[in-house]
């Protein structure tokens, strides 16, 4: 066996241009792959962690009442069964919020900029200030209700400074339009680096402008202390809501991801929750609030799904070249077969079995594409390296996407066992038939060849 | 100080000359005063019936006998942006509330479309080949102008007169109304509108925010009349939040033949793209 191995590495060395050619179209598709993979690995991570922090969370419980036109609102209205069902005092849970949000244009002077707008019941939140960066201003006394928190990049597009007034047009809840003014007294890093930074102001304010009461909200979300309690912590708050009679629903919980259909409700879930104005008419009326538990893995399900369609696109382009490269060493080992026949019929003469000689060609394939796959793998990570190294903070709609300005690359095991064994089959599916034709030579005859 | 504040003055100023040029230059020439239903404002001259104002307006835009179809220019001068021109195909069916909004430029929009379908709102993208939800109450492709700008006047439904006074805008004797909603599904919760006394036409309206802060000024210089029925050939629309920011809303090619029921199906609407 080691013999064999022996002669295989040998021969692989003798022919090293043949070789290196072989094992550099190898090393490009297993390059590509592994970017792929690594890149949509580290994306995702990425978004999990932006779209945690930006919706404030990592269980969501919003709540959806009618007016009487039966058109849904996002509103909670008697939050008493959740208040019973969610008991912050639980060690897995970090912290819980509960927050109204707008979708408004800030207008300052002839400038204008787009922006989610949150309401904060900062007396309620005391630890909400600790996590913010501020670049300008300050944000330890925050008793004026028309206060404003501005991230910085809305700020710089807008040139305000601390101290300057602005005007906000915002839609209420059923729709509505109005202006609010406010001053802002701090301006914020984007600690996040996500393009979705909120702005904050105070609830009551914010309640007063989208047509909610003082102590109505309209997201009660929660952090917890580890994620991967999630499922278990939501399930919990689920069925207490249920046993105590309220009308809640966990709208994403037991779906099968199809791709168009999860893009589409995300998205409608998603502006709720950063507060665009519902337009729908309920098909079925009901009384009250309807809850609704959703978890950060659920909303994220479009996401994931979408970097899956990039995987399998990615995977689709590394099997066609490698049969591309299939079809490369196939031919290449029957020219070998041809140069060594009378090489083959020398081993066989002194008595080589069939399937030794069969096992050196095999063990040559395996050799070139392994060696083509590391040379793949190592190529994948200098660039890895390098590209996660510069920034791209400032490249429109990649925000998303990115861990404080820079992509993440991140190499799964099973990604790595999958493409090489892949890999490893083709080569060898390949090497196949030019090894059983070199097996099934006649000594005589292959010694009295003349090529 | 707020920034805006320092040029209200100057908005002040551009509303006026638009007022001025457009009204005092008789730009509502195509129109004969006679043919238009103006007889419940003359009736009432000492004490008029605004509430029977209001709904005059409301049943001389509403375009019950027949279908509508037009060609709407509309052209938004922004500040930050400059200026920006869409062309919209529109179809409207007032007796079943419906209507359909094709946009056909810019390229990049073309296809897209806004579909009132009973009590839905519905936006298509040709791109992802969807229907979403969308509002009446929402901008149009980023103009000033509202997709309930489109559709027939519900005043008489959606608001109660709070208060009026007589005045004049340019050459036009005018009532001056004050309305207030009468419930919270119109974008506009206070509205202030400018009636010719002549023909009930409005000539000017300008929406308040809940806040009572003016946001918008419309202006209607100049109409279409088609038997009893009118529409506006020009709508100007000046946002009074943004310095320098307008839209104008010109109507072309419009016809009152029937259309097919198909027009105003998710079917059409997906049809029109390919």
């Amino acid at each position: 066996m080691w013999g064999v191995v022996r002669i295989a590495f040998r021969n692989t060395r003798r022919q090293a241009r043949r070789s290196v050619l072989l094992g550099g179209a190898i090393a490009f598709g297993v390059m590509i792959i592994t970017l792929v993979n690594a890149f949509t690995q580290g994306a995702v991570g990425n978004v999990r962690s932006n779209f945690s922090y930006a919706a404030g969370g990592h269980i969501f419980v919003t709540g959806t009442e009618l007016t009487e036109s039966r058109r849904e609102v996002g509103r909670i209205g008697d939050d008493r069964p959740l208040r019973a069902a969610v008991d912050p005092s639980d060690p897995r849970i970090a912290s819980v919020h509960r927050r109204s949000a707008a979708y408004g244009s800030l207008i300052f002077g002839a400038r204008t900029v787009s922006q989610q707008i949150e309401g904060v019941d900062f007396a309620a939140e005391e630890h909400f200030r600790r996590g913010l960066q501020v670049r300008e201003g300050s944000v330890e006394d925050l008793s004026d209700p028309q206060l404003l928190i501005l991230p910085a990049k809305a700020a710089d597009r807008l040139g305000i400074r601390v101290g300057e007034s602005l005007l906000v047009r915002l839609q209420s809840v059923t729709g509505q339009q109005n202006v609010g003014e406010f001053r802002v007294v701090a301006i914020i890093e984007d600690t996040g680096s996500f393009g979705l930074s909120s702005a904050y102001t105070s609830l009551a304010y914010l309640n007063s402008l989208i047509g909610l009461e003082p102590w109505e909200y309209q997201v009660f979300s929660i952090f917890l202390t580890d994620m991967r309690e999630i499922e278990a912590v939501a399930g919990e708050i689920y069925q207490a809501l249920v046993d105590a009679g309220a009308l809640v629903e966990r709208p994403y919980s037991d779906r099968a991801i199809t791709y168009d259909d999860e893009v589409e409700e995300g998205v409608a879930v998603l502006g709720q929750m950063f507060g665009q104005a519902a337009a729908i008419i309920a098909e079925e009326p009901w009384e009250g609030t309807k809850f609704a538990v959703m978890t950060l893995d659920e909303l994220m399900k479009p996401v994931v799904a979408a970097m899956g369609v990039l995987d399998s696109i990615a995977l689709g382009i590394f099997v066609i070249l490698l049969v591309i490269t299939g079809v490369g060493i196939l031919n290449t080992f029957r020219m070998i077969i041809i140069e060594r026949t009378r090489e083959i019929g020398t081993m066989r003469a002194f008595g080589m079995q069939k399937g030794t000689v069969r096992s050196i060609f095999l063990w040559e394939a395996a050799f070139i594409s392994l060696g083509g796959g590391a040379a793949g793998l190592v190529l994948a990570g200098v660039i890895a390296f390098f590209v996660s190294r510069a920034t791209f903070q400032d490249v429109p709609g990649l925000d998303f996407f990115l861990d404080n300005g820079h992509f993440t690359f991140i190499v799964t095991p099973a990604d790595l066992v999958v493409n090489l064994g892949i890999l490893l089959f083709i080569s060898l599916l390949s090497a196949l038939l030019p090894a059983n034709a070199a097996a099934k030579m006649a000594p005589a005859k292959a010694l009295g060849s003349h090529y | 100080m707020l920034s805006g504040a320092r040029t209200f003055g100057m908005k002040a100023l551009t509303v006026c000359v638009w007022v001025g040029i457009l009204f005092a230059a008789g730009a509502l020439s195509g129109l004969g005063g006679p043919g238009v239903r103006g007889g419940v404002a003359l009736a009432a001259e000492a004490e008029p019936d605004i509430d029977a104002i209001i709904r005059a307006i409301d049943e001389q835009s509403s375009i019950l006998a027949s279908d509508f179809t037009a060609t709407l220019t509309i052209v938004t001068q922004d500040p930050e942006k400059g200026a920006e021109k869409f062309v919209v195909r529109e179809f409207r069916r007032d007796r079943e509330n419906k209507f359909l909004l094709l946009i056909l430029e810019p390229r990049a929009q073309m296809g897209q479309g806004y579909l009132m379908d009973e009590e839905n709102l519905w936006f298509y993208d040709p791109e992802s080949r969807k229907f979403s939800h969308t509002s009446l109450k929402e901008r149009f492709a980023g103009s000033d102008a509202r997709n309930e700008d489109f559709t027939q006047s519900t005043l008489a439904k959606d608001y109660r007169v709070t208060g009026y006074q007589s005045g004049t805008l340019g050459n036009y004797q005018v009532y001056i109304i004050d309305l207030e909603a009468v419930h919270n599904e119109v974008a506009d919760p206070y509205l202030k509108i400018w009636v010719a006394k002549e023909h009930n036409l409005v000539l000017k309206v300008e929406s308040y925010s809940l806040t009572k802060r003016l946001m918008r000024t419309a202006l209607f210089p100049n109409y279409i009349k088609e038997g009893d029925v009118v529409i506006p050939r020009v709508m100007i629309f000046v946002d009074e939040l943004v310095p320098g920011r307008r839209t104008q809303i010109t109507v072309t090619e419009h016809s009152l033949a029937d259309l097919p029921d198909t027009v105003f199906t998710k079917a059409f609407v997906e049809r029109a793209n390919r």
